[in-house]
């Protein structure tokens, strides 16, 4: 009987196939010439075989050159960004301020963000957050609109008077808004000095009821004293850090709390693109002078970070305007002047990433099961991390978004 | 459509057609070349003056078409519905802002006085005889009949459009309107001298299916490589693009798609597209059979 309706089931899939892509069904193969499979594990000449949306098999490769021949690149699992902005663009007037744009001008700003940025390599990113990201996730989840799989916050916790019953609210309404994840400001921001704004009180409520609600929550702070509240009061992940010591590291990686350091993207990027900036709210000249001097506090404190082996590393970019596709930059600047090994750094935009997305089931990692997001880049990246800016194929779900010749 | 192996098309349009091509222009979000129409004029109660005003107000507003629709839809069994002098006073204020004009026309009398008025091209022509045929390959005014897709895709997608003049009336107008639509372009595949385009009126539904046009019109008796060059050269010469589009030549464009199979011999090798590269960059790239 269960035999019966497997066989019907298959005469209707073939069927339905007729005059559309009739040879969907048939798995494809990749041919890897070394493959790192997210977990820190790299293997030579690999055959990836991918069945539908997802990896099905893996295996020596032999002499077999598979229906994608990446034999001289390095497959690896789609890169993951926890922390970009996906909405944010330059506009009309090349601004950040977006100044006279209609919604159909800005929905298009945000496609092309997420085009760039599956193309670059990235998979899968985290958006913090607004409401457009919602029906650009829900775009791109159709599977015409090319973008990296997108999870979003949709808003972000701002205001420093809410009570903590308020803040349970806010958490609510933007769960039901159809939010992935929370994310709350703790402390202001790095051009103000970083200083903490929510009460201890005001965090373990917010993150409190968003772990009641089954969400993570994403908290931006800068001061040691907010990392600290944000830690021991469970939230998911800690964003930025610039100013913590090895105390608030130690505490973070006792308590199993994801870490997001952004040191080579976001601040470069804000210095690289002043005049679009520059006016705008606190990005003046204070602003900028903290910006600045921000980059090597950054660095040296991402440096002590390394040293807590046990902490939980993960790859976030904050990406804003202006740095959307080049998300990379973040992992090449942790190895090349941060000092991370350049395996670990792979790890942390792949399967640690997927773990602080509670998607370790489903992507950051190749094998068996897992969705077919997979990317294939000219050149070893752990000789060479630069790499990773390389990238010459693009699969995600199985549908292969990008397949260049090298060097193009 | 890009994916499709579409790397330019034209669209009858509407003003949000205008941030949509700025956007794929700006090289950073993948679509087709897209020239449009922005706001068609289908307002019969207008004034000469009025409608060359709405013209110039149109390409001001940055059309690269003008269009207009000088009879009724097909659901509502195409009558003409601009006199001929509305209908010149469109065609003749577009030549003077530099524009072409795409003119919607069934009814015999609508095609005569859109050929008779200079309009760059003539859409639909359901209701056409030999003599509109004929008139239109004199005055080389190009001809885009659709055959092959525009109400194949309303009936496969009856449900998704009901209401308006999608009623019952209308989809029996439409049902009947495809063997018309095949006697006529079998008539007019007799007139070697016009110059037949390839376009498909591609609504809701259809987008990236445009090569069923062109495998129909080969079904029809069109010849392969003349369906092609519909597709491609002729097109190009009707939006004013010949000299960078269209035909694979030093100097033009790198628009260029690979497709598995020889389409002369099997014209369905155009829904296999492999290779999409459009201005030198490539957009679509897998195994055949994917």
């Amino acid at each position: 009987m269960r035999v019966q309706y497997a066989v019907s089931t298959l005469a209707v899939g073939a069927l339905l196939s007729l005059g559309a892509a009739a040879h969907a069904q048939q798995p494809m193969t990749v041919r890897a010439g070394m493959l790192l499979d997210g977990r820190g594990g790299f293997q030579r000449n690999v055959l990836v075989t991918i069945d539908g949306s997802k990896i099905a098999r893996m295996g020596d490769a032999g002499a077999q050159p598979g229906t994608y021949d990446f034999s001289r690149l390095t497959v690896l699992p789609g890169l993951i960004d926890t922390h970009v902005h996906i909405g944010a663009h330059f506009g009309k007037d090349g601004r950040a301020s977006n100044a006279g744009e209609s919604d159909g001008e800005r929905a298009l700003f945000h496609a092309e963000n997420a085009y760039t940025v599956l193309m670059s390599g990235f998979t899968t990113v985290q958006s913090i957050g607004q409401p457009t990201d919602v029906p650009l996730r829900e775009a791109i989840a159709r599977g015409v609109l090319p973008g990296p799989r997108l999870l979003t916050s949709v808003r972000q916790l701002t205001d420093t008077k809410l009570a903590p019953d308020q803040i349970r609210q806010f958490v609510q309404k933007t769960v039901a808004e159809g939010a992935d994840l929370i994310k709350i400001f703790a402390s202001k921001s790095i051009r103000e000095g970083g200083g903490q704004t929510l009460t201890d009180e005001q965090i373990a409520a917010a993150c409190g009821e968003a772990k009641a609600q089954g969400k993570r929550i994403w908290v931006h702070a800068q001061a040691a004293s907010a990392v600290r509240a944000s830690a021991l009061a469970g939230c998911t992940a800690v964003a930025h850090g610039s100013q913590i010591g090895d105390a608030d590291a130690d505490l973070m990686a006792k308590r199993g709390t994801f870490f997001e350091p952004n040191i080579g993207l976001v601040s470069q990027n804000y210095i690289e693109n002043r005049p679009r900036y520059f006016g705008i709210g606190n990005y003046d000249e204070a602003g900028f002078k903290f910006t600045e001097d921000g980059i090597p506090l950054k660095l040296s404190m991402f440096k002590m970070a390394l040293k807590h082996k046990d902490l939980k590393i993960i790859m976030g970019t904050d990406s804003v305007a202006g740095a959307h596709g080049q998300s990379a930059r973040e992992i090449i600047y942790r190895v090349q002047v941060g000092g991370q090994a350049p395996m670990d750094a792979i790890v942390a935009a792949t399967s640690l990433n997927a773990n602080a997305l509670a998607l370790q089931d489903r992507i950051g990692t190749l094998a068996p099961g897992m969705e077919a997001d997979l990317i294939a880049v000219d050149g070893d990246p752990l000789a060479d991390i630069t790499a990773l800016r390389r990238v010459v194929a693009v699969i995600k779900g199985g549908a292969v978004y990008r397949n260049v010749a090298a060097g193009r | 459509m890009l994916m499709a192996g579409f790397t330019t098309v034209q669209s009858i349009g509407a003003p949000s057609d205008v941030p949509l091509r700025d956007a794929i222009a700006r090289g950073k979000i993948p679509g087709s070349r897209l020239l449009t129409a922005v706001d068609p004029i289908r307002d019969i109660a207008m004034t000469l003056d009025q409608i060359r005003a709405h013209v110039r107000k149109t390409a001001a507003g940055g059309a690269d078409v003008i269009k207009i629709f000088a009879s009724k839809s097909i659901r509502e069994g195409g009558g003409q519905t601009l006199s001929d002098q509305q209908i010149q006073a469109a065609c003749g204020e577009a030549r003077a802002q530099g524009k072409r004009v795409w003119v919607h026309a069934h009814s015999a009398p609508s095609v005569r006085a859109s050929t008779l008025a200079g309009c760059t091209t003539i859409t639909h022509g359901s209701q056409i005889t030999d003599a509109e045929a004929q008139l239109m390959a004199e005055r080389a005014t190009f001809f885009e009949p659709q055959t092959g897709l525009l109400l194949q895709n309303y009936l496969e997608n009856r449900a998704h459009f009901s209401g308006g003049n999608f009623d019952d009336a209308g989809f029996k107008f439409m049902e009947e309107g495809i063997p018309l639509n095949d006697a006529m372009f079998k008539m007019t595949l007799k007139h070697k001298g016009l110059k037949m385009t390839m376009g498909t009126d591609a609504v809701a539904g259809a987008h990236g299916q445009n090569a069923r046009e062109i495998i129909q019109r080969v079904k029809l008796g069109q010849s392969p490589m003349d369906a092609i060059m519909g597709a491609t050269s002729i097109n190009a010469e009707a939006m004013g693009l010949s000299d960078r589009i269209g035909s694979l030549a030093p100097g033009m464009e790198a628009d260029l798609i690979a497709v598995d199979g020889d389409p002369l011999t099997d014209i369905t090798a155009l829904r296999r597209v492999v290779l999409v590269v459009k201005g030198g960059v490539v957009y679509r790239n897998v195994v055949p059979g994917r």
